[in-house]
């Protein structure tokens, strides 16, 4: 099941525009590796979804994922063939906003890089951006 | 842990944009504040700094106007992309005084009971200390080949030095070895799931 708010405020938004980079969500936080967004885009549920499920089967249990991001944005489209106006579309799909550099998902307790890496890297086939791995940050 | 001695310099240009033409020069903008003592703008160089980094000591000896101040490195912020460091805090300590640091925990091995088909779940990368100065551990390493199913390592079967305790009543687990569970993708059931047979 992709993921969606439960309740919206407002049902449809405007389209906004993505400047900068991110200023939080930018470190791992809860696992030891992190992939991390390389370019501003909307990444869909179905998406996060699909990276979801290609990295418990790389996983195969030898650890555990985060999703660091949520899809808060409805996106709407025009049915095919609509003539323009007569007001907005429904909802096609739910999309999460996406700066340079927010970590995406996250992996903790696996011992063998590889096998994050692996994960990571079937992950990144799902997405439509850039991404890089990240490494925990050791206190010092 | 080790300390290592860094050169730095007062700071008199404060502000975004000069912490910015710093940064390019190949300098970190630091902060020196803590010990009831006036807060003090330093700043140092990146090839000084990342010695300390390569050595993994937040334990500093601050060279500044021939004076001599031991401090630690409370906080390190990087950039957005983890690369290179935008800023760092020191606060001033004693060799004396009691601290509390976050000291990263190292596992060493592979549980045996991960041979027999167990997992192994590793709570926590690093420990929260009360510890003096000059008794704070690099990092804390607990082997865990002996490890079997079921066994686990809590926060009161660490061999901490002197002078050194958990900052935490708690007693947490740090690493277990569980049985594994069987590993059931609803997904993956979706997509194997057999056709309904055809109605006549």
């Amino acid at each position: 099941m992709a993921l969606m708010p439960k309740r919206v405020r407002w049902r449809k938004q405007q389209r906004g525009t993505i400047k900068g980079n991110a200023t939080k969500g930018h470190t791992v936080a809860y696992g030891d590796y992190g992939l991390q967004a390389l370019e501003p885009t909307w990444i869909t549920a179905a998406q996060i979804e699909s990276s979801r499920v290609a990295a418990t089967r790389a996983l195969a249990g030898r650890g555990r994922l985060f999703i660091r991001i949520f899809p808060h944005k409805p996106v709407t489209s025009l049915p095919e063939e609509t003539r323009m106006g007569k007001g907005k579309g429904d909802i096609s799909y739910w999309a999460a906003v996406v700066k340079p550099g927010t970590v995406l998902f996250e992996i903790g307790g696996c011992s063998d890089e590889e096998v994050v890496k692996k994960a990571f890297n079937r992950m990144s086939h799902k997405l439509p951006i850039k991404v890089k791995l990240l490494r925990r940050k050791e206190a010092l | 842990m080790k300390i290592i001695d860094l050169p730095v310099e007062p700071r008199d240009k404060l502000g975004s944009a000069n912490s910015r033409r710093l940064r390019l020069a190949g300098h970190i903008p630091c902060i020196l504040y803590g010990g009831k003592k006036e807060v003090v703008p330093l700043a140092t160089t990146v090839d000084a700094f990342g010695l300390v980094l390569k050595e993994r000591t937040a334990l500093v000896r601050l060279q500044l106007d021939e004076k001599a101040q031991t401090a630690l490195v409370r906080d390190l912020r990087w950039d957005t992309f983890g690369d290179y460091i935008q800023h760092v805090d020191f606060v001033r300590v004693e060799m004396t005084d009691e601290v509390r640091v976050n000291t990263p925990i190292r596992y060493l091995g592979t549980p045996k009971g991960a041979a027999l088909g167990g997992k192994t779940q590793q709570a926590k990368s690093d420990l929260e200390l009360l510890a003096r100065v000059d008794s704070i551990p690099t990092e804390i390493t607990i082997d865990i080949s002996d490890m079997d199913i079921g066994d686990s390592i809590h926060v009161s079967d660490l061999p901490l030095p002197e002078n050194c305790k958990p900052a935490r009543a708690t007693n947490e687990v740090l690493v277990q070895v569980v049985e594994p569970k069987l590993n059931i993708d609803p997904t993956e059931k979706d997509d194997e799931a057999e056709e309904p047979p055809p109605t006549e």
